[in-house]
């Protein structure tokens, strides 16, 4: 099965860093899926925050390789392969 | 619709099928419970939760949680400031039971091994969704039951990992014992109510059954037990009631 690699951005109030995943490529899949399965399957006590899904509340605004974006409406199929993923600034 | 599709899955729903899913947008229960048989627990909430009961009904499926936002939100903030308003200026806390809700908070972090809280929670929710889904019998609910008590067990020995500070997992461990708990109530209620009405459908039961049309099923916990009884449907009021047209004879639900 092709494999997601992401590298998000964690840390603290003392700072942090970037740290691989990887997770199963879906069809239509968002960067917010993605996310989900890691806290899900690898690690349980990565923050995120989101609510609707739909690209309507802004909950999950985010830096994705470097560009501010909604994780529930950037599709993996437009981004590339290895994915940055940061809070918003 | 047509954008949202093409915007988020990249189909086009005028050309091809679209996946359809079944959710729980919101949940048709109140809270009762009768200040006078006991103090209240809870400083600040009110017995107008009460009121939640028997308001929304089987046969309305959407659009029922904004309503009442409001207007069950409205009156508990109602009755909570006027509660605050005459309160004195400090609760007493039982400082036992905070010391005991503290523990039962913390003892996830102190486990050195036990299941993770997303591996019960996935299993909770195969578990409803095969067993407990709109289209129910008696067999299937027996085993839902069963199953989520065993869930039940299984996350009373959780263990979670990482930091205090914004974490999912440890609020998950926390979160997934009402989960369970209302899972298995939503199980047991539809277990008694042996008939078929809106989204209740009993393949073992499938016709509406005026009887079970009079009563709202209330739930009782006692210790780790649940038991379901049935209190009768509140009556309109008047002034409501003036405003519905009688219903045909023979009207479904």
């Amino acid at each position: 099965m092709p494999e997601a690699i992401l590298h998000v951005y964690r840390g603290d109030a003392s700072g942090g860093k970037l740290q691989e995943y990887r997770v199963p490529l879906e069809e239509g899949m968002v960067v917010l899926d993605a996310i989900h399965h890691i806290q899900g399957h690898q690690a349980p006590d990565l923050a995120v925050r989101w609510n609707c899904k739909a690209a309507k509340c802004g909950s999950c605004s985010a830096e994705v390789n470097g560009k501010p974006k909604l994780l529930c409406k950037t599709r993996w199929t437009r981004s590339r392969q290895a994915s940055d993923r940061r809070p918003a600034r | 619709m047509y954008h949202q599709f093409m915007e988020f899955a990249n189909i086009d729903i005028t050309k091809g099928p679209m996946e359809v899913g079944l959710r729980v947008i919101t949940s048709w229960a109140g809270y009762a419970w009768t200040p006078t048989r006991a103090p209240p627990r809870f400083p600040g909430s009110s017995p107008r939760a009460k009121l939640r009961e028997g308001c929304t009904a089987a046969n309305r499926l959407g659009g029922n949680s904004l309503s009442d936002l409001l207007v069950f939100g409205r009156r508990a903030g109602a009755g909570a400031a006027a509660y605050a308003a005459k309160a004195p200026a400090h609760v007493a806390l039982d400082s036992a039971q905070v010391a005991a809700a503290e523990r039962a908070l913390l003892t996830p972090f102190e486990r050195s091994s036990g299941p993770d809280p997303y591996a019960i929670h996935r299993k909770l929710q195969d578990t409803m969704q095969s067993l407990v889904g709109i289209f129910r019998n008696e067999d299937d609910l027996e085993r839902g039951i069963e199953a989520v008590r065993r869930l039940m067990a299984e996350a009373k020995t959780v263990r979670v990992e990482g930091s205090r500070a914004f974490n999912p997992g440890w609020h998950l461990a926390h979160d997934l014992e009402n989960m369970l708990r209302i899972s298995e109530a939503v199980a047991r209620c539809a277990l008694q109510r042996k008939e078929s009405r809106g989204a209740h459908a009993r393949l073992d039961y499938p016709n509406l059954d005026p009887e079970f049309g009079k009563v709202n099923s209330v739930v009782t916990q006692d210790g780790e037990e649940l038991r379901v009884s049935q209190s009768p449907l509140p009556r309109m009021p008047d002034e409501l009631r003036s405003l519905f047209e009688p219903e045909p004879a023979g009207a479904k639900t």
